[in-house]
C-alpha cells in the first residue's frame, strides 16, 4: 500500500513526516544505545596522557554482538524487499505484497525492525518510484511505525496471556494480520484527511481488501519464521519462555 | 551467528527476486484498486525516477529487467543496513559537518 504523490495534501504530507521522524529518531537512538558502550578504563590508561584529549562521544564503540546485529538486519532488509517484489494475486484482478514489519520485528526487534522497514520504503521511493518523495513521511507511519513498532506489541501481549506454543503462533498470526489492516486504515485515515475522498467510502474498501492479504501476510510470515529458526538464525524479537 | 546464515539469506533473497521476475502479479495492488473502484486513481503522479516500476532497462526482456532491478536493490539496501556499523561515529560525522565539535567537547567536559 505504497501511497504515490498526489494522493495527500501538503499539511498532512508535513504532519506525517514529522510524526515519522520524530518515532524513528527515537527508535535510532534505542538501538544506538543497544549496540554501543564505553569504551573501557583499561584501554584508556594505556594511552596515557593523552586520554584527556579524547571527547566524550569518542569513547563509545560498538558492543561486540552489534557488529553481527547489524548484518543480520541488513539480511532480514534484503528478504523482505525482495518479498515485497513479489505481488501474490488475491480475488478481483487485485494483487497484494508482502509488508514484513512482523517479520523484521521478530528477527531483529521492534526497534531495529521499524529502521529496516524504514531504509526498505525509502530506496523503494527513491530508487524505484514506488510510493511517492512526499507521501514517503507517510508510508513510513504506516508501515514502519503502526505496521512494525505498534503491532509487535499485540504479538507481546499475546504471547505473554498464553505462555505456550499456541500463544506464540496465534500471536504471530493475530500481529501480522492486523499489522496490514492497521497500516490500511492509518492510510484511509491519511487519504481521507487530505480530502481526495470520503472517510466512509474509503475506510471499509481498503479493510476490506486488506483482509486478505492481511491473512496470506500472517501465513508467510509464520512460514519464514519457521525458516529461519531452521537455519540457525537467532531471532531476537520472540520472547523465550522462562 | 556467522556469515554463512547472512549469505545465504542474501542469496534466497536474490531467488525469491529471480522468481518474481517470472511469477509476479502484475494487477494494481490494494490502494491502486481502491483508488481505482472509488475514481480517484488519476490524482496520483508519476514521479520520475532510476528504475520506474521496478524496470531496469526498456530494452531487454521485462522479466530479466524486473530480476535486475531487484537485485540492484537487494544489494544497495544490505549496504545502506550494513553502514550502521559506522554508527558510533555518527555525532562526531555530524559534530564535523556542522562546525560544532570544539563547542560539543567543551559541553561534554563541563
Amino acid at each position: 500500500m505504497h501511497i504515490p504523490d498526489g494522493f495527500l495534501d501538503q499539511k498532512v504530507s508535513a504532519g506525517t513526516a514529522f510524526m515519522a521522524a520524530a518515532v524513528l529518531g527515537y527508535c535510532f537512538a534505542k538501538v544506538r544505545q543497544a549496540l554501543t558502550s564505553l569504551v573501557p578504563e583499561s584501554v584508556l590508561a594505556g594511552a596515557g596522557q593523552m586520554a584527556a584529549n579524547i571527547s566524550e562521544s569518542s569513547k563509545k564503540t560498538l558492543s561486540t554482538f552489534a557488529e553481527s546485529h547489524i548484518m543480520k538486519m541488513g539480511a532480514i532488509a534484503s528478504l523482505i524487499f525482495a518479498a515485497q517484489m513479489f505481488n501474490f494475486p488475491i480475488n478481483n484482478g487485485t494483487s497484494g505484497h508482502m509488508l514484513g514489519g512482523i517479520l523484521a520485528a521478530l528477527a531483529v526487534g521492534p526497534f531495529s525492525g521499524a529502521l529496516v522497514i524504514a531504509a526498505i520504503l525509502s530506496v523503494q521511493s527513491i530508487f524505484f518510484a514506488d510510493g511517492g518523495l512526499m507521501a514517503l513521511g507517510a508510508n513510513i507511519l504506516n508501515m514502519a511505525v503502526v505496521g512494525t513498532v505498534i503491532c509487535y506489541y499485540i504479538y507481546f501481549i499475546v504471547n505473554r496471556t498464553f505462555k505456550n506454543k499456541f500463544g506464540y503462533y496465534i500471536g504471530v498470526f493475530f500481529a501480522s494480520f492486523f499489522s496490514v489492516i492497521l497500516a490500511s486504515v492509518a492510510c484511509a485515515f491519511e487519504v481521507a484527511f487530505s480530502g481526495t475522498m470520503e472517510f466512509s467510502k474509503i475506510l471499509p474498501a481498503m479493510a476490506s481488501v486488506h483482509a486478505v492479504i492481511g491473512i496470506a501476510e500472517a501465513l508467510i510470515t509464520i512460514m519464514a519464521v519457521e525458516i529461519l529458526i531452521n537455519i540457525k538464525f537467532e531471532l531476537e524479537g520472540i520472547i523465550k519462555d522462562e | 551467528m556467522n556469515k554463512k546464515v547472512i549469505f545465504s539469506l542474501i542469496l534466497l533473497s536474490i531467488f525469491i527476486a529471480f522468481l518474481s521476475g517470472f511469477l509476479a502479479s502484475s494487477s494494481p495492488d490494494g490502494l491502486e484498486k481502491v483508488a481505482e473502484n472509488l475514481g480517484f486513481s488519476k490524482v496520483a503522479k508519476q514521479q520520475s525516477s532510476v528504475f520506474i516500476d521496478y524496470n531496469f532497462s526498456e530494452a531487454i526482456n521485462p522479466a530479466i529487467s524486473k530480476i535486475f532491478a531487484g537485485i540492484f536493490g537487494i544489494l544497495i539496501i544490505y549496504f545502506i543496513i550494513h553502514s550502521f556499523i559506522h554508527l558510533k561515529h555518527l555525532k562526531v560525522i555530524i559534530a564535523k559537518i556542522f562546525r560544532i565539535d570544539n563547542w560539543l567537547d567543551r559541553k561534554n567536559k563541563e
